[in-house]
């Protein structure tokens, strides 16, 4: 089985949202942008009550419920056998689930199959609503049947979903703040089911076990050291009580129970040494987990059962280096997993388009996918290049509030370059109104291919702006895209017949000597100017190691650095649409140009 | 899949061979895990006999669910909302019987909902089918489609004109060979076994010791033979006092039995009347003042102060519901008034099947019950074809088990069918 979609009303910063998901879909997006809801309201829908945290107030779009103001997640679940109710029957039948039928090209529910395409699906939904007689707030999961307007509340009571099917979905959810000490353990609820579910109860060594606490072949009360004080205990009891026991000390309470519970793992290294699994490094410990959950996923699998895993950021959990790897086993494990990320490299690991690009602009959350179809042989080199090759930069460009589409590569790899080092360099930060480093995500334009990139990303990105440069071809784009019927958030262009390298030019000019004097290793031989080095740099394009010499000439000049701050800063604050900067000004058609 | 039909006259033990075929085809094929056994009957009073009958089944321990099928249509569109407005039912209410009904037939025609309703309930059970309209017959032979079904009718017992010829007994006919059970077991007295079978083949049924028509032109008169039977008879006995309407006649009769002694000394003896719960709704709607539009807490003082805990305990729990979830502190006057009726409609389905003592009722009322010792009331109001009239009697008389007296008002009445 597996959950086509979700709808999400009024639940912490969502006002209202829908998301379709694939078998195994990675989430990501800005921090705040509903990752985390997304997840919390999966759970609210699909996980065991214990899995479920208590809601508040916060819980509620606002923060402030009003009686009638309801949370309401509906959940479609899907890929039942055959499509055939009768196959599903503990799903399907009086009060469970009434047969629905999912077009998954819309994400719609129909009461009628009308097209063989469409298959089965069930509805589940959670309402809760706050009392503010009580303080506290009331949830309700059910089937849900139809969107008519009925409240759970007020109205008749729907039928409730037991918790049979919803342990038969088998949810699981690791979240970005978990704590894993004592993983493997009867006192851990993911241990305990693990075990069960693999059929793996180490009976007969516990029962041996707590026989051995019981009778000891050495009693810590028959000690020597502490022997005779037991013994003084012993007289003065009987001296109290006709017929009194005997004290004796044993390890734990002696039933299995707390044999089971005292149970702690240790990890033997190569040297023999075995250390508690408490005072081993995070990621080690964190890694257990994980392991754990893929056993259990083995389990279920192997019995036939679903088994449904949200993930939330691996990359908390893991060091790169085991990130791929346990990421694809647990989807290989899972029917259906959920992964929110903040890494791109985590992002990039999965198909294209099982990337949910998520968007959440005034409270309504919404989800594309990083690329809409697989693409076709016939798809053009560049375009290849851009989701494939570059798409750890595409995504990380894709995770900030805005996206910036240079005309060319250099653009790119120049911006990023000249940033990185500049972004080492303490205090200059606080140097600009907006920082672009934080605020601007640059894509690796292919192929001059700056129309066609700008459509692609219009579709993932709300604040999508165009970098072009001054010459005629770069007017031409302008003028192109501020005609298009979706034209970018911004438009902005360098001066007159110039390009980024003159840009360059221009932040070198912020002290010409002291920095020219650092590049003598660029290119054959030393430059003796600025103009030098711009001609260089536009003779050779995408000379990654001449730019970055370049980067650390102007990072370690402060009066370079200087403009180099002042142009960055310039080009966010184009990019935001904000008119505090005077170095890139808006022209009469809009098109901001940098003013050197 | 099969339909298994059982009809007869009133006591041949219809429920009797349901219950036998239901348990034998049980024996051979007994519920999963989850299953359950659906049971339909038409009133609350038949629903929870049925349930004890079913009950009694060892090889069900129990897994039934007895409803009325009014209910159970209403949970079928309840749930296939969206499905029954593609079928061109859309906004229906659960007050609106013959909608619900009708939507639930067409519901049940479609393969997923029947298979849907048999995976819970692969039997259904339906008692008393004669009384089935068209559309309540059209959901259950929608089910028929999934559901074995196991059905008893009895076509002279239906006493709605409308139902003639009778839908379910003509279908019936059509998808099986029902079994026709003769041989009466309700009651072994001949005198009784005699009348009834002459009233149901419009013949005169004769009066004797056990089975007696007396002219009582008035209501004293009638009062007076009330309380000298019940004084002979009633003892220690379950007694109905039955009539085919409930007018002056029946009433004054009442009334004066428990209001007076006969010349031997017979009663005074007072008798309660089984009285239908729309009708206490509306004598209890009768005794309180609502204004058109009032608010929570003066709705509530007059509720508690009008006397009737559970109405008013019901109201205003919704009352608070609603207040508590929709922040809604004014309601409407008939707001209140479809609560109080819904209330007392609770009541019906909820109260017991007592009965034990003397009771009075309309023949309707008395449907699908037995008595030791009938008093049958017959106005001179009575209307209807004298078919109708037949039946009305038949099913009044079949009641008793050991002695049925019938009262007749006019006198011109008694030389009339049912009598004649």
């Amino acid at each position: 089985m597996r959950i086509a979609n979700l709808k999400i009303e009024n639940f912490r910063g969502v006002r209202t949202g829908f998301v379709q998901f694939g078998k195994h879909p990675v989430l990501v997006g800005d921090n705040n942008t509903g990752k985390t809801t997304l997840i919390e309201a999966l759970t609210l829908v699909l996980g065991r009550d214990r899995l479920v945290r208590e809601l508040t107030e916060h819980d509620f779009f606002g923060s402030n419920p009003q009686p009638a103001d309801r949370i309401k997640v509906v959940a479609a679940v899907t890929d039942f056998p055959e499509d055939d109710p009768e196959q599903s029957s503990q799903w399907f039948r009086d009060e469970r689930a009434v047969v629905k039928w999912l077009d998954e090209s819309t994400g719609q529910v129909h009461p009628v199959r009308n097209n063989p395409a469409w298959k089965l699906c069930c509805q589940l939904g959670v309402q809760a609503r706050f009392d503010h007689d009580s303080l506290a707030v009331e949830t309700v999961r059910y089937f849900h049947d139809h969107d008519d307007p009925i409240d759970p509340f007020a109205d008749e009571a729907p039928a409730p979903v037991p918790g049979k099917l919803i342990q038969e979905l088998s949810f699981y959810l690791v979240r970005a703040s978990r704590t894993w000490d004592k993983v493997f353990s009867w006192g851990n609820e993911l241990f305990k089911r693990t075990v069960l579910a693999a059929a793996a109860q180490p009976s007969g060594a516990l029962l041996a076990e707590r026989d051995r606490l019981r009778a000891p072949a050495q009693p810590i009360d028959a000690d020597p050291g502490i022997q005779p004080l037991i013994a003084n205990l012993n007289s003065e009891l009987a001296r109290s009580f006709p017929n009194a026991p005997k004290v004796q000390l044993r390890l734990t309470g002696t039933d299995s129970r707390s044999v089971m519970e005292a149970v702690s793992a240790h990890f033997a290294g190569n040297d023999g040494f075995s250390i508690p699994a408490g005072r081993q490094g995070s990621g080690l410990v964190s890694m257990q987990g994980l392991l754990l959950l893929l056993e259990l996923g083995r389990a279920r699998a192997a019995s036939g059962g679903e088994f449904l895993m949200a993930l939330e950021e691996p990359e908390v959990h893991l060091p790169p280096s085991a990130q791929q790897r346990l990421v694809q086993r647990v989807q290989a494990l899972s029917t259906q997993t959920f992964v929110t990320t903040h890494s791109p490299l985590v992002a990039s690991m999965a198909d294209p388009t099982a990337v949910l690009i998520l968007k959440k602009h005034d409270g309504v959350l919404s989800a594309e996918p990083f690329l809409d179809t697989p693409l076709p042989a016939a798809a053009p080199n560049w375009k290849r290049k851009f989701f494939q090759h570059s798409r750890v930069d595409v995504l990380s460009a894709l995770m900030q509030p805005a996206l910036l589409v240079p005309e060319g590569r250099a653009d790119f790899q120049l911006l990023r370059c000249i940033l990185r080092p500049l972004m080492m360099t303490e205090g200059w930060i606080d140097t600009m109104p907006r920082p672009f480093g934080i605020e601007v995500g640059v894509v690796p334009t292919e192929d001059a291919n700056v129309i066609e990139t700008h459509r692609l990303m219009q579709r993932l990105h709300r604040r999508v702006c165009c970098l072009v440069d001054g010459d005629a071809a770069g007017l031409d784009y302008a003028d192109q895209l501020r005609q298009d019927a979706a034209p970018p958030s911004a438009i902005i262009r360098w001066n007159n017949g110039a390009m980024i390298e003159d840009a360059i030019g221009w932040i070198l000019n912020g002290d010409e000597p002291t920095v020219v004097g650092k590049l003598v290793e660029m290119g054959p031989q030393p430059p003796a100017s600025t103009a030098a080095v711009v001609a260089y740099l536009k003779a050779k394009k995408m000379d990654i190691i001449a730019y970055e010499s370049l980067a650390e000439a102007i990072a370690t000049t402060p009066g370079c650095r200087v403009r180099a701050a002042d142009l960055l800063s310039g080009l966010a604050c184009a990019c935001a649409g904000d008119v505090t900067t005077q170095r890139f000004v808006r022209d009469a058609n809009g098109v901001w140009v940098f003013q050197p | 899949m099969t339909v298994r039909a059982f009809t007869g006259g009133a006591g041949c033990g219809k429920t009797h061979m349901l219950m036998d075929s239901l348990s034998a085809y049980l024996d051979a094929e007994p519920l999963h895990t989850g299953q359950k056994v659906l049971a339909l009957t038409f009133m609350h009073g038949s629903r929870r006999r049925l349930e004890e009958r079913l009950g009694m089944l060892q090889n069900l321990r129990g897994k039934t669910e007895c409803t009325t099928i009014d209910s159970f249509a209403w949970r079928l569109v309840r749930r296939w909302r969206s499905l029954a407005a593609a079928l061109g039912f859309a906004n229906i209410g659960p007050t609106e019987y013959e909608r619900v009904c009708e939507a639930a037939g067409a519901l049940a025609q479609v393969k997923e909902v029947h298979n849907w309703v048999a995976a819970t309930f692969p039997i259904l059970v339906v008692d008393e089918a004669q009384d089935m309209t068209v559309n309540r017959l059209s959901m259950v032979a929608g089910l028929a489609n999934k559901l074995e079904i196991f059905i008893a009718a009895d076509e002279f017992q239906c006493l709605s004109e409308e139902l003639r010829p009778n839908p379910a007994c003509a279908w019936l006919t059509q998808v099986c060979a029902p079994e026709e059970l003769t041989q009466p077991r309700r009651t072994n007295v001949d005198e009784l076994l005699n009348a009834a079978r002459a009233i149901r083949a419009g013949e005169a049924p004769k009066s004797a010791k056990f089975f007696m028509v007396a002219q009582t032109s008035t209501a004293p008169l009638a009062g007076a033979w009330i309380n000298s039977n019940l004084n002979w008879y009633g003892g220690g006995k379950r007694v109905a006092i039955i009539t085919p309407t409930h007018g002056t006649f029946s009433r004054a009769a009442l009334a004066w039995a428990a209001a007076n002694k006969t010349k031997k000394g017979a009663g005074p003896y007072n008798v309660a009347w089984e009285q239908s719960e729309a009708k206490a709704a509306t004598e209890y709607l009768a005794t309180i003042q609502l204004a058109d539009q009032a608010d929570g807490i003066s709705i509530a003082a007059i509720l508690a102060a009008a006397g009737d805990a559970r109405t008013a305990r019901d109201v205003i729990e919704w009352l608070e519901t609603q207040r508590r979830t929709r922040a809604k502190v004014q309601f409407t006057r008939d707001e209140v008034v479809k609560l109080v009726e819904h209330s007392f409609s609770q009541r019906r389905q909820s109260r017991r099947s007592d009965v034990r003592g003397w009771k009075g009722m309309t023949v309707h009322g008395a449907k699908n019950r037995e008595f030791d010792n009938v008093i049958v009331l017959w106005p001179a109001a009575v209307g209807g074809s004298d078919d109708q009239k037949r039946r009305l009697l038949y099913n009044a008389v079949t009641r008793a088990k050991e002695r049925c007296i019938v009262l007749v008002q006019a006198a011109a009445h008694m030389s009339r069918p049912p009598f004649t």
